[in-house]
């Protein structure tokens, strides 16, 4: 054994005989933000020697071999080391060498045998690295069509008529875009009307409103609350440490909201969107060199009572014999202030409350009534399917109501516990407690399956004391337009057992109960039905109980009157927008005659579905009013490679409440401008290309550039990007036949 | 204690092949014969070669230059990325000129020698993309398959022709062709 | 084996370098044949790497044609189908897609004559590497490699049958190798199925343009004596439409031996 090793040393002495000393030669791997590259190395048992050629063009010096060392030159610095072993190649210098020159620019890790150069070195570019490809928070895209506002923009008249024991019910109703802002009135009992001027993208008045309710006092009425629903709560930024260069990406639902690459330490910083409602967000880490991903999933809970923080939110309502104000701030991402001063009459009254959200999944908010000192307080926890709602109130120190309720599901089965305790004074002036508890279970299978159980126990605690106990049970089958379910209810004063169900065809439903109330000896049952059309909808229902038969029967519909009169079944003014992508035969933009709608081009609404009419045109309805949504072309579906919408392809609107917001896309053909920078000083992957200080267009490797231009005058800038500074300039006329730009550094300066 | 040096041997050569190979990532297609091209390096440097060289050579099996003189090297090196065993094509053009850069030596001024240099370049394949060893592939097209990670890596290399060139700086640029078969 | 020690050191530790930060291109779909009814599509590039990249997209006469020995892209010529470069237009021409980026390449064939028509669309690629301040440009000082995925674009104006003839390589104990020759100008895609004695021996899939030598994958040799070769329209990633569209010749019988 030991003779195999002295062999062994003596050979590999003998074929290193070159060299004085016995190395080992090992792989230095080089790290710098960007490149890893390997680089030659050895190592004699003590110290570390580099190939200093190999290293020093690595970072980016030019090296010179001198006779008995090397000479490593850049735009700023010089530095001399002396070869290991002079006579042969290549020149080996200690790196302990190296290190005590370049200082604190490299890091060696003696154990994984990498060499880092730091990020701070003024060698490297930070910025390249740092790419970011932010994704969208609210809505991408420019948005090119903001709310329209028209003297008259259409009216909607919305009718009901409802019959039942008491009499005839009539109700009108008229809301329509007028004035530039909106007008409501009601017409039942009384006349009513509300004039609403709104100002969605505004941050300190949002809507002014003016009105005169049934009973003939006027109103008025300011607010800075977001008109449309929001959904982003605000931006969170996270900073962190993982493996140098590693690719780290935020992800949220399937989607990379911000990605970056780590710098040399392993330092980031990324910014995600925090939704209201979960937000569930994935932070990712792609290890560099193909190591494997991974993913840490967090959440965050933000209830919708929450103010975006910094934000002050108010709302001021004055009549003739109320007022009150309202004021929420966002003192911090996970705590909201509320405050409220009212006057009813002579009675003032003000209360302070907050809604705070401690650790994920869970929200507090109390309130307090300041003068009267009753107080409210509320818990909202969740976590994997379990929701528990608490809500307790009372007055001082007394407490007086707790309800709660806790839902849970998983898969088809769900259960749902409520549960209250109150106190309160009966008509005889004892204090008497009351305790219910309401426990259901349901399951809902996907083959059809139905079944339901519950039980409500109320307890009475007093002077006397007093126990009622009900239980519900059913079962039945649901079919793709029927369901049936068989039911029993039993309790102190009745039981009953039937069977109820409900039958839908289209846009018509019919419900029925049947039953048998086992105490009464009688049949109970109740009939509804509903049913729509066109011109209206109708809705009958009958019952029949203990106490007699009842009926009463409701039709409505509404009128609307833009563009053309229209009859619809529905009573909300709903807004909705129509797309017309047409093709731009002489390229001013605007819809004529001779340009028809082209239908086989697709787009996608985010948010949202389309349906195609017969014009050929996009239309989407059900839209929420001041909401901002997002349309996207696809490319692959305009089949002529030569067409673009002018609007790019991809930009959002608001949609208008209560309108019909007509989108014009016009798809024009663009004459194609090739360019070329010459005259370069500095790489063209810095170059970009500004038009008219606008939109940019970046250059390739060799130099060139190509943009697709309308006809007409431009004016190109080259432009530095990483130092912004503009570098030259050319004007351009563009007419109809593609054109060829040279722009020459030197010479076309501004 | 054979059993200690050949563990050394392995780790060193396998330590080196877990910090340089790799890819990045490997994709599921739902659309068949796609394949992903991803470029390592597209760069093929011969460095500095002295001028009486003769022929120097990249050889990219095992990833050595031959005879040149000073400076890194290079070679063009590519991951394709598809379904596991599927079947692509390379080829590549015929032997590539490469000519000398700069124009100052336009004035008229006789330089010796021509201002051409030819290449032939040739080309070697691994199977799979993590622990392969790359096989010379001595034609100028031919079929690859995708290994069983679904990957297979490329390198470009081949040999420049010296004799009777002129002093200089030389750049041209080949064309390599993947297709999924 | 003692001397051999030093050398296996070194080679093992001479590993490749590699350049980290990637470009990875694909394209969807890998080749597309259309019909006059729908003389448009539209190709989609993307870049899942964490690079950006250049690509360039050109269309090149040419096919995708075998020897006895290799398969190979053939430029400049095609058999007899068509050169439908001429009838092409595509947008964009250049572009460029960052880290994550995706590009639609849309086209559309203007009047073509009668005839099946074939061009292979080649998508240039070049890495658009990290800036570093000082680096002066865009002058290679080595040789560049310009890596190109190629996709063929079929066009079919009418409808036709391909013909073809075969013959069988040598081959492998586990793989038939089958050299398939177009003689038609219509192209063939679909698969090929070897059959004797009523027993299916194996079958492949196949995009025969002038000459292909396709590898069928059996079980077994076959047996002295006649075989079938039976055609069928299964070739993957073709809709029904374009099947209907393309032709399945007859069935070719042949003698092994």
């Amino acid at each position: 054994m030991q003779q195999w090793i002295l062999r062994t040393v003596l050979i590999f002495t003998m074929i290193r005989a070159a060299s004085a000393q016995v190395l080992m030669e090992v792989p230095l791997l080089l790290e710098f933000p960007g490149r890893e590259e390997l680089v030659r190395a050895w190592y004699d048992g003590e110290a570390f020697l580099v190939d200093g050629e190999e290293l020093f063009q690595a970072l980016g010096f030019a090296v010179q071999l001198t006779g008995t060392g090397l000479e490593a030159l850049d735009t700023r610095h010089r530095h001399t080391f002396s070869c290991s072993n002079p006579s042969a190649p290549p020149c080996r210098i200690f790196l302990t060498d190296i290190l005590d020159v370049l200082g604190r620019a490299l890091h060696f890790d003696q154990n994984r045998l990498h060499l880092t150069a730091s990020s701070a070195a003024s060698t490297f570019d930070m910025r390249s690295l740092r790419a970011r490809q932010r994704s969208w928070t609210e809505v991408p895209g420019p948005h090119l069509f903001g709310r329209t506002r028209s003297i008259w923009g259409g009216m909607m008249a919305s009718w009901q008529l409802r019959r039942d024991a008491f009499g005839v019910h009539p109700f009108f109703r008229f809301t329509g875009s007028i004035l530039h802002g909106s007008v409501e009135a009601e017409l039942s009992d009384g006349a009513s009307w509300t004039y609403r001027y709104d100002r969605p993208e505004k941050v300190w008045l949002t809507q002014v409103q003016a009105g005169r309710n049934a009973r003939g006092s006027t109103e008025f009425a300011i607010t800075n609350v977001p008109l449309a629903r929001r959904r982003l709560h605000r931006m969170r930024y996270l900073r962190g440490r993982s493996d140098p260069h590693a690719l780290i990406q935020a992800v949220i639902r399937g989607e990379i909201v911000d990605q970056v690459q780590a710098d040399a330490e392993g330092h980031y910083e990324l910014s995600a969107p925090v939704w209201y409602g979960t937000t569930k967000l994935e932070l990712r880490t792609h290890p560099l060199g193909g190591r494997r991903t991974q993913s840490d999933p967090q959440y965050l809970f933000t209830p919708t009572s929450m103010v975006p923080p910094g934000k002050v939110f108010y709302g001021l309502r004055i009549g003739e014999q109320h007022a009150n104000l309202h004021v929420q701030y966002g003192i911090h991402p996970r705590w909201t202030l509320r405050s409220a001063l009212a006057r009813h009459g002579v009675h003032p009254e003000a209360s302070v409350g907050s809604t705070w959200s401690p650790v994920t999944f869970l929200a507090v908010s109390t309130e307090m009534q300041v003068l009267s000192a009753h107080w409210q307080t509320g818990f909202q926890l969740w976590h994997s399917g379990v929701q528990v709602t608490a809500r307790l109130n009372g007055r001082k120190r007394h407490f007086q109501n707790l309800h709660m309720t806790a839902s849970a599901g998983r898969g088809p089965v769900s259960a749902l516990l409520q549960g209250s305790m109150s106190s309160f004074l009966s008509p005889f002036n004892e204090r008497v407690q009351r305790l219910s508890l309401h426990p259901a279970v349901w399951l809902h299978h996907h083959g059809g399956l139905r079944m339901q159980a519950g039980w409500e126990s109320n307890w009475l605690h007093g002077p006397f004391a007093e126990a009622h106990h009900r239980w519900h049970f059913g079962a039945g089958w649901m079919f793709s337009r029927v369901r049936v379910m068989g039911f029993a209810t039993r309790d102190d004063i009745q039981s009953a057992y039937g069977l109820e169900g409900i039958f839908m065809l289209g846009h018509s439903s019919l419900a029925f109960r049947a039953g048998w109330d086992a105490d009464h000896q009688m049949m109970t049952g109740r009939l509804s039905f509903q049913m729509s059309s066109p011109f209206g909808s109708l809705s009958a229902r009958g019952q029949r109980d203990v106490r007699g038969i009842t009926h009463s029967q409701q039709i409505q519909g509404s009128v609307h009157l833009w563009d053309r009169v229209q009859l619809a079944p529905y009573g909300i003014q709903q807004s909705a927008v129509e797309l017309r992508i047409f093709e731009d035969l002489n390229g001013n933009g605007l819809q004529e005659h001779t340009e028809p709608i082209l239908p086989h081009i697709e787009a996608e609404l985010f948010q949202g579905g389309w349906t195609r009419l017969r014009t050929g045109a996009l239309y989407a309805a059900h839209l929420e009013p001041y909401q901002r949504y997002q349309i996207r072309i696809l490319e692959a579906s305009i089949r002529d490679p030569s067409l673009h919408p002018a609007t790019g392809p991809e930009f959002s609107f608001t949609a208008d409440p209560g309108q019909r917001k007509i989108l014009h896309v016009p798809m024009q053909r663009f004459v194609p401008v090739t360019g070329m920078v010459t005259g370069l000083d500095r790489t063209p992957l810095r170059l970009n290309i500004l038009l008219d200080q606008e939109k940019e267009a970046e250059v390739y490797r060799d130099g060139g550039f190509t943009l697709h231009l309308r006809p007409g005058r431009y004016t190109l800038t080259v432009v530095d990007i990483l130092d912004q500074i503009p570098l030259a300039e050319k004007t351009i006329q563009v007419d109809t036949r593609p054109i060829r730009v040279v722009i020459h550094l030197g010479e076309d300066r501004r | 204690m054979r059993g200690y040096i050949f563990f050394g041997l392995f780790f060193v050569c396998g330590s080196v092949q877990s910090q340089t190979t790799g890819t990045m990532q490997v994709q599921l297609e739902v659309v068949p014969r796609v394949l992903t091209v991803s470029v390592s390096s597209s760069q093929l440097d011969f460095a500095e070669q002295r001028a009486d060289a003769g022929t120097v050579t990249l050889d990219p099996a095992t990833g050595l230059a031959d005879r040149k003189a000073g400076g890194p090297h290079a070679m063009g090196e590519v991951l394709v990325h598809g379904p596991a065993g599927a079947g692509f094509l390379v080829s590549m053009d015929a032997p590539v000129f490469l000519h000398q850069m700069g124009g100052s030596d336009m004035s008229g001024r006789s330089v010796s020698g021509h201002r051409e240099v030819r290449f032939t370049p040739s080309w070697a394949q691994s199977d799979g993309c993590n622990q392969g060893a790359f096989m010379r592939i001595p034609a100028r097209q031919a079929a690859g398959v995708l290994g069983e990670d679904g990957c297979s890596a490329l390198r470009f290399g081949g040999t420049i022709h010296l004799l009777g060139a002129a002093l200089g700086r030389y750049a041209g640029h080949l064309s390599v062709r993947i297709t999924p078969l | 084996m003692l001397r051999v020690l030093p050398y296996l050191l070194v080679t093992g530790v001479w590993a490749p370098r590699q350049v980290f930060a990637q470009a990875a291109l694909s394209v969807t779909p890998a080749y597309a044949v259309i019909t006059h009814d729908r003389p448009y599509g539209a190709f989609v590039l993307s870049n899942r790497g964490t690079e950006g990249v250049e690509v360039t997209i050109g269309a090149h006469h040419g096919v995708i044609a075998s020897t006895d020995s290799t398969t190979a892209v053939v430029l400049g010529e095609a058999g007899r189908l068509g050169d439908l470069s001429r009838y092409l237009t595509f947008f964009p021409e250049r572009c460029i897609l960052p880290a994550g980026g995706k590009q639609t390449v849309r086209y559309r064939i203007h009047e073509a004559p009668e005839g099946a028509h074939i061009t292979l669309l080649h998508f240039a690629m070049q890495e658009r590497g990290a800036i570093v301040d000082g680096q002066i440009p865009a002058v290679a000082s080595g040789l560049r490699i310009v890596y190109n995925l190629v996709a063929p674009l079929i066009y079919l104006q009418g409808r036709g049958m391909p013909v073809l003839s075969a013959r069988f390589l040598e081959g492998t104990p586990n793989e038939l190798h089958l050299y398939l020759e177009n003689h038609s100008r219509w192209p063939f895609l679909g698969g090929v199925r070897v059959i004797q004695n009523g027993w299916q021996l194996g079958s492949a899939e196949a995009a025969v343009y002038t000459t292909r030598v396709v590898r069928i994958p059996v079980a077994e040799r076959p047996l002295r004596g006649p075989l079938q070769l039976k055609f069928d329209s299964n070739y993957t990633g073709l809709s029904l439409a374009i099947r209907h569209q393309l032709g399945v010749p007859d069935p070719i019988h042949l003698h092994w031996n």
